[in-house]
């Protein structure tokens, strides 16, 4: 396989990650105020 | 973890929300090796954006489904929550419209003009019938959160953005669907790719609703946390203003009770 | 005169309030003068777009064919941007139409609601008429209205802008649907940008996307009828204005009345 893809596809990996733990971060800052209420 | 506390909201994430990491990590890695090139399109190798384009067109259609979902229930009841989650699924729904856009613009420079051959500038806005469409759509969520910031009073801003958002609801399947494929204008887009047994391959299938499974949950994930959070904060500033008004008065009280 | 009691019927209502906004009309005619205004102005400011230069205007008047006379002549054209009698005056022509149309209906036709919120007659017509017969005497209103402002209008267009129509019925047919479209599509967004407080930039934002798909039939249709060529947007055209008439209807009542 074309070794570019395997560039591309690390970089939407790591977009797909940073997404992933962004939205987890929101939902441990949400939760906080919630339960700080 | 002190999940014995008096919330009950205190305990983990939901397991939905850890199994999108692996569900997208492996759209991220198949789409780009499992589900190989597309020889029959003019640029083979970006055929894969289909993961990331139609998903977010398909989404951000139902995200405005929902919009107008809560705004009928607003109009019908005057809950001002269900205003709070038309907008923000507005919003999520106008997100994807975005990126659905952003992505749809690269497709077209790589498709349907000649890739990287074309002048930088070109290529990318071909007044394709869905483009205008999604242009349309685009327009009429500025402009329904434009209503939304220039009306003040709650209740009036909750009724009047509803009707709009109702309107627009019922606009964008009309605009996706129906105006594009009007015998009087021709669309570059390809039909029934997705509907159809023979339209793509297994591969591309599995990839592609995968994607659109995922796209789903962070939407939802994003759309939940928004709602959650303009909730809190709402109850908060409504707190808050219970306060200064039993500063209030008693400030007015004071002087009384000492004289 | 008399004040005669709120008529029982629908149609008595509707013709009711039709009748006072026409009588009211003539008394300080804010929206005809308005829109007239607004037409007229854009006009000529387009007018100054397509003119043929100095003379060229009459040696250009025969030519039928804009290639040929190119190929013939190379410095044909800067004698005039678009010369008659080409497909692409035309094409030009029907758009700059059509734009005359839109502004003016664009500051025109939300007048009939404001009225009644800037003379405090609103409250009044609330509780004295049904709502579904406020919003057919308004749709009627702004229907007049159209009309003859292009009653007006397009005969100065005809004068200063020789579009050489070919096929008279049918853009007549075009011009007749259009008009009857923009008013129909904005008049419940006259009355959201007349309840959100009378905020007259919102009309724009708020009224373009809806009307975008009337203006892309209508311009295509009166330029394909002013060729003389096929091409059918008027059972599109109509059948859109329909489903938002119908639409605004079933929705007026929650941007009209108080809760």
């Amino acid at each position: 396989m074309n070794p570019e893809l395997w560039v591309v596809a690390g970089v939407s990996l790591i977009a797909v990650g940073g997404l992933f733990f962004y939205m987890l971060r929101l939902e441990g800052r949400v939760r906080d105020l919630e339960n700080r209420e | 973890m002190n999940s014995q506390t008096k919330k009950p909201n205190a305990g983990g994430v939901a397991l939905w929300k850890w199994l999108l990491l692996p569900l997208m990590g492996s759209v991220a890695v198949l789409s780009y090796t499992w589900a190989g090139a597309l020889p029959e399109f003019q640029s083979p190798e970006t055929a894969r954006i289909i993961f990331w384009h139609v998903p977010h067109a398909i989404l951000s259609m139902i995200w405005f489904f929902t919009a107008g979902f809560f705004s009928l229930r607003l109009l019908k009841n005057g809950d001002l929550k269900d205003d709070t989650r038309a907008e923000k699924a507005a919003e999520v729904g106008l997100v994807l419209t975005v990126l659905a856009t952003i992505t749809g613009a690269v497709f077209s420079k790589m498709q349907w003009a000649g890739g990287l051959n074309s002048p930088w500038y070109e290529g990318y806005w071909q007044w394709d019938p869905k483009q205008t469409a999604i242009l349309i759509v685009i327009l009429i969520f500025f402009a329904y959160f434009g209503l939304r910031s220039s009306v003040d009073e709650a209740h009036r801003r909750a009724r009047l953005c509803a009707v709009y958002a109702v309107i627009g609801a019922v606009l964008v399947p009309v605009l996706y669907y129906t105006l594009p494929h009007l015998p009087i204008f021709s669309s570059v887009h390809p039909t029934k790719v997705i509907s159809t047994r023979e339209g793509m391959s297994p591969e591309y299938r599995t990839v592609f609703w995968m994607s659109t499974l995922g796209f789903l949950g962070f939407s939802l994930w994003s759309y939940q946390m928004q709602v959650r959070f303009a909730f809190v904060a709402e109850r908060i500033l409504a707190r808050r203003e219970n306060a200064g008004a039993e500063v209030r008065v008693e400030a007015v009280r004071r002087p009384v009770t000492e004289s | 005169m008399s004040v005669k009691p709120a008529r029982e019927n629908w149609w008595g209502e509707t013709w009711a309030v039709f009748l006072k906004d026409v009588r009211s009309e003539m008394r300080t005619p804010s929206a005809v003068a308005t829109i007239l205004l607004f037409g007229l102005v854009t006009l000529v400011t387009v007018s100054f777009l397509v003119r043929v230069e100095g003379q060229g205007l009459t040696e250009l008047g025969l030519i039928e064919n804009y290639v040929e006379v190119l190929q013939a002549d190379p410095n044909a054209r800067i004698l005039g941007t678009v010369p008659e009698g080409t497909p692409t005056r035309h094409a030009v022509l029907a758009g700059l139409l059509w734009i005359i149309l839109f502004f003016s209906a664009m500051a025109g036709l939300p007048r009939t609601f404001l009225k009644e919120e800037e003379m405090r007659t609103a409250p009044a017509l609330r509780l004295t008429a049904l709502p579904s017969a406020v919003f057919a005497g308004k749709l009627l209103f702004n229907v007049g209205l159209m009309l003859t402002v292009v009653s007006v209008i397009f005969p100065l267009y005809l004068f200063m802008l020789h579009p050489w129509i070919k096929n008279w019925p049918l853009f007549v047919g075009y011009l007749v649907a259009g008009s009857l479209g923009m008013a129909g599509s904005t008049t419940i967004v006259g009355a959201m940008v007349a309840r959100a407080g009378g905020r007259t930039y919102l009309m724009l934002p708020l009224a373009f996307p809806i009307l975008l798909p009337i203006l892309v039939f209508a311009i295509n249709g009166t330029a394909a009828a002013s060729r003389g060529i096929p091409g059918n947007y008027l059972i599109p055209l109509v059948s859109y204005v329909v489903a938002m008439v119908t639409l605004s209807a079933l929705l007026f009542d929650y941007v009209w009345s108080d809760r």
